[in-house]
């Protein structure tokens, strides 16, 4: 039986004062995932201030001003992946774990067995909180397979709900027109 | 919460102090004693556009702050204000030495404040 986790990661950047991701209170996974959405959300304005005023600068300038883009976006990606771990650290607390060998889902004493597509999306999305997916990237993603019919994800995402409802996991699968679909954990 | 304070590497702060060097120079920028009133101009107006923008990122990260809780607030401190701050100190010390060879070239003499 194994926790939630992901592969092919990049590097995180080194915690905030006070970050404890060995904490055992999930209030406190809550809190620093609330900073962490923030700050991503602060660095996405800053980034999109300074791309467009860098096009408006002469070549020379440019080149400079692009070192802010390099930094910008290398803590943006530090900041992606401790959310993600404290996503992770979340789930830990919460009780759900994954068995992949068995395609068992557990959460809180409640166990469910998956098919494979059902645990292959359930993991995809998972692994990648907070970002929506559309269709075609779930099933070239998720699922590895572009062949498959775009209508399998939507019977797919359905089954998977279920699943999610009658395990009580706290977290919507929802659908934005326009972004795609999303693991989205529940605030109540 | 339990508290963590550690002493902890920050490439990014690094890259801030690097980018701070006034000695520092863009691609195909000689040095202002050698230039001619031409390039002393161009030069001029580069640093001046590049340091207005960087004056104007430094306005929003501030004021996307104040939004921030603490933690945020601190971080942004420690790592966005810090890199803006440098390379906008290194922009205005070359500008300086563009607005001394521009006047030299001229005859005129730099005003002190």
């Amino acid at each position: 039986m194994t926790g939630v986790r992901r592969v092919g990661r990049r590097r995180p950047s080194p915690p905030l004062e006070g970050e404890d991701l060995n904490t055992t209170r999930w209030e406190d996974a809550r809190h620093w995932m609330s900073i962490y959405a923030d700050l991503l959300e602060f660095k996405r304005g800053i980034l999109a201030r300074v791309q467009r005023d860098i096009a408006n600068l002469k070549p020379p300038a440019q080149k400079a001003a692009a070192a802010d883009l390099e930094i910008i976006e290398a803590q943006m990606q530090g900041y992606q992946e401790r959310l993600d771990l404290w996503y992770r650290r979340l789930w830990e607390l919460q009780g759900l774990w994954l068995d992949p060998t068995g395609r068992m889902v557990r959460h809180q004493g409640r166990e469910v067995a998956l098919t494979k597509r059902e645990f292959q999306l359930f993991q995809f999305l998972l692994d990648h909180p907070h970002r929506y997916f559309t269709t075609n990237q779930i099933l070239g993603q998720a699922w590895a397979d572009p062949a498959l019919f775009p209508e399998e994800v939507r019977n797919y995402v359905r089954r998977l709900r279920k699943i999610l409802a009658d395990l009580g996991i706290p977290v919507d699968l929802v659908n934005k027109p326009g972004r795609g679909y999303s693991l989205v954990l529940r605030t109540d | 919460m339990s508290k963590v304070r550690s002493k902890i590497a920050r490439p990014d702060i690094d890259a801030a102090q690097r980018g701070g060097d006034w000695s520092q120079r863009m691609n195909g920028e000689g040095q202002p004693a050698d230039a001619t009133l031409k390039q002393a101009l161009y030069w001029r107006q580069i640093y001046s556009e590049i340091l207005a923008m960087e004056e104007k990122v430094l306005a929003r990260i501030r004021e996307l702050m104040a939004a921030q809780s603490a933690e945020g607030r601190r971080e942004v401190e420690l790592t966005n204000v810090p890199v803006v701050v440098a390379q906008a100190e290194r922009f205005r010390q070359r500008l300086g030495y563009w607005d001394a060879r521009v006047l030299e070239l001229r005859g005129e003499t730099l005003q002190k404040p």
